[in-house]
């Protein structure tokens, strides 16, 4: 049980490197600011990447439970859904946690003398990449939906014209009307 | 195949730079191009809207074309339309000058916080600006260039401008925190008008400012439709309560004439808002009508420029004058409150024939609008349950757990702040706030306004309405909220897709929607269901 111990005690260094890992595609000044304000109103970004980090890694070492989606969790997987990366690049993070957690865990046990928990954890972190797939999946599913509703429910502006499709239901009608004896 | 190293994984999966910026900006903000891609800006104007509105240049283009076809001597038009407007704004001359680039504003705009884009740090989208107004207007950047913080004007310049002045709503919260009182919402609407000197706009702004001009309104409503659409209104109340209201239109000698934001005849949630008036007026015995000439309150050409504003507008005071009306009574709405607050009385009035405003029911006077002869329909609610004049009833509301969103133009533009929550205070049982950094004066905008709020660029507008969403999230988790109230049209309709994608178990209502539910009419029948013909508690089957 040596990596499960580690991993609970290298809990906050992990967490920190592995939201940097996160923050890197951001401009110096902006992963700056995400890091600096601890305020979760005046920092939402920074604050949906912490908390939804924190909840997977406590997920990944809880060896007990299959579950993987939390709500932090599920939070910070629609903030990918939405920042136009690719379903590849929006998931990636997870397996990044193998390269910190080796990086701050191995040189304290052998990997040989403690081969299967390392196998072990690899396997938590890669059905951990599959759930996050999905749940990248649902949100962009979701995404759609919201287009369609709000296309639907008329909140568009200028989207749907009442008066145009009145003029049009008219002009369908003077043809149909217009058909009739040419048919006959 | 070669087993790659984790990180080499991570890029070889990310074809593109993130566009969460556009680029990944590592360099000197000024040597980072913008990169156009499907999803990341409005769609261009249609050429008929162009040329319906007598705007230069219409052609067919896209942004993420190379060559946007800009006319011949594009340059001169920008550089003469900026002198001629530093020449004529002393505020965008102020704005340009006074900056020192303390960085209050910096962290203060919802566009950062949700993109992380450097460029939506306030200071820096009017840097876009201040640029070339410093390279080309001041003695210092004519000399020494970029050296002064100068830059020449070019395509990546304008193009630039064009996606940061579509990444702002103008919403104002910048200026809040700023020291000097800088407007940045001027600067966008500037850089707006600039563009539009060149044939470079957006459609959806275009397109309901077109609507608006030929018809009276955003959604091309011709007056028989607009009426049709409050008659469906009237039968739904009638269902719901057993009282028929008889709304009028176009009624010579009224007292006064209501307008509103045409989504509140026509869309949802808006309709139950526009509900919520017509019984109000009826409980109050109000003689008043609806125009179906100024049939709309939201102006579209504040985010276009300010001749079109102007002239969209003129269609009020217009149409006072011709009904005879004494004073307007306004709905909710949020940018038409900063049209009628800041500017309607400098580009049409004087409205000297109308009177100052005076509640028919209390007396009260509102002297706070003296000038406009417009009065706020919160301030005039407000006012009738100080007066006691309404009989409500809280608990016809307790199905909902409501929070209230500031919406903008109302809590910065025109100090619209405590009316809606005392309205609130007497027709739910109980209600409650955001965190004090997300509310009143210091509200997050809804991240649609400004015509952003179109489908194309929802992928934007979710992470741009992030920070009004991790609020809404917090009341939910924490107090069970489950009703996001406002007072302004565009936040019904964008903040209904934020909340359906942020938090999907809250839903979004005017505050008059919830005023119409808790209103006790003369001779109603047992109310078992809302304006939306949901259950009120302890009615559900």
């Amino acid at each position: 049980m040596q990596l499960d111990k580690l991993l609970v005690e290298n809990r906050e260094i992990i967490l920190k490197q592995w939201k940097d890992c996160l923050l890197t595609k951001f401009a110096p000044e902006t992963i700056l600011f995400f890091q600096k304000q601890k305020d979760q109103f005046a920092n939402p970004m920074g604050h949906k990447i912490s908390v939804g980090l924190a909840e997977l890694f406590d997920v990944i070492c809880d060896t007990s439970s299959r579950e993987v989606e939390t709500p932090s969790l599920g939070q910070l997987i629609k903030l990918r859904a939405v920042q136009q990366v690719s379903a590849s690049d929006a998931v990636s993070f997870v397996i990044q946690l193998k390269k910190i957690v080796r990086k701050e865990c191995l040189s304290n046990i052998k990997t040989r003398e403690s081969y299967e928990e390392w196998l072990a954890f690899d396997v938590r972190v890669d059905t951990a990449v599959l759930a996050v797939f999905d749940m990248f999946m649902a949100s962009r599913e979701q995404i759609y939906k919201v287009r369609v509703n709000e296309l639907s429910s008329g909140r568009l502006n200028g989207a749907v014209c009442p008066s145009a499709m009145m003029k049009k239901e008219q002009e369908q009608q003077a043809q149909a009307a217009a058909d009739i004896p040419a048919l006959k | 195949m070669a087993i790659p190293k984790v990180e080499e994984l991570r890029v070889n999966v990310a074809r593109e730079p993130s566009l969460m910026t556009g680029a990944i900006p590592k360099e000197e903000w000024m040597d980072v191009p913008v990169h156009f891609e499907e999803g990341n800006f409005c769609y261009p104007a249609k050429p008929s809207m162009v040329d319906y509105l007598k705007f230069p240049n219409s052609r067919e283009w896209s942004p993420d074309d190379e060559d946007w076809k800009l006319p011949e001597g594009w340059e001169e038009i920008i550089l003469n339309g900026l002198k001629e407007r530093l020449d004529k704004f002393r505020s965008l001359k102020i704005f340009m000058d006074i900056c020192v680039r303390c960085g209050a504003c910096a962290d203060k705009c919802h566009f950062f916080l949700g993109t992380g884009d450097p460029k939506n740090m306030p200071v820096l989208r009017a840097e876009l600006l201040r640029s070339v107004y410093r390279n080309d207007f001041t003695t210092a950047g004519k000399l020494l260039g970029k050296l002064a913080g100068g830059r020449t004007m070019t395509v990546g310049v304008l193009k630039e401008w064009f996606m940061y002045s579509y990444q702002c709503t103008e919403c104002r919260r910048c200026s809040v925190f700023c020291p000097y009182g800088i407007d940045t919402a001027e600067i966008t609407m500037m850089m707006r008008e600039l563009l539009h000197l060149v044939g470079v706009g957006t459609n959806w702004i275009l397109e309901p400012a077109s609507n608006s001009n030929r018809t009276g309104n955003h959604m091309g409503l011709q007056p028989h439709t607009f009426k049709e659409n409050i008659e469906y209104l009237v039968d739904d109340i009638e269902e719901i309560t057993g009282i028929r209201v008889n709304p009028t239109f176009n009624r010579k000698g009224a007292e006064v004439l209501f307008i509103t934001p045409s989504a509140d005849v026509f869309a949802e949630p808006g309709i139950y808002t526009a509900m919520g008036y017509l019984l109000l007026f009826h409980h109050i015995g109000l003689d008043y009508t609806w125009s179906t000439y100024a049939s709309e309150g939201g102006n579209f050409g504040l985010f276009t420029n300010n001749e079109l504003m102007k002239k969209l507008n003129a269609k009020q005071y217009a149409e006072a004058k011709r009904l005879g009306v004494k004073w307007i009574l306004g709905g909710e709405c949020g940018h038409m409150w900063r049209v009628l607050h800041q500017y309607m009385d400098t580009m049409n009035g004087p409205a000297d024939f109308l009177e100052v405003p005076k509640s028919p029911i209390t007396g009260t006077v509102f002297d706070n609008a003296a000038s406009t002869k417009m009065v706020h329909i919160s301030e005039f609610t407000a006012d009738l349950i100080k007066n006691k004049k309404l009989k409500l009833d809280p608990m016809r509301n307790a199905h909902r757990k409501a929070t209230f969103h500031d919406s903008c133009n109302p809590a910065r533009a025109m100090g619209l702040i405590d009316e809606p929550r005392y309205i609130l205070d007497n027709v739910v049982p109980k209600w409650y706030e955001m965190p004090e950094n997300t509310i009143r004066e210091k509200t997050f905008c809804c991240g649609s306004g400004t015509g952003l709020n179109t489908g194309e660029i929802m992928e934007l507008r979710m992470r741009s309405g992030l920070p009004r969403a991790n609020a809404v999230e917090h009341v939910r988790d924490k107090f069970g909220v489950n009703m996001l109230s406002c007072v302004c049209a565009i936040d019904r309709a964008t903040l209904s897709s934020l909340t359906e994608y942020w938090t999907p178990d809250v839903e979004v209502c005017g505050v008059s929607e919830l005023v119409g539910n808790a209103l006790i009419m003369d001779g109603e029948k047992e109310r078992e269901s809302g304006l939306r013909f949901e259950p009120l508690a302890g009615m559900e089957e």
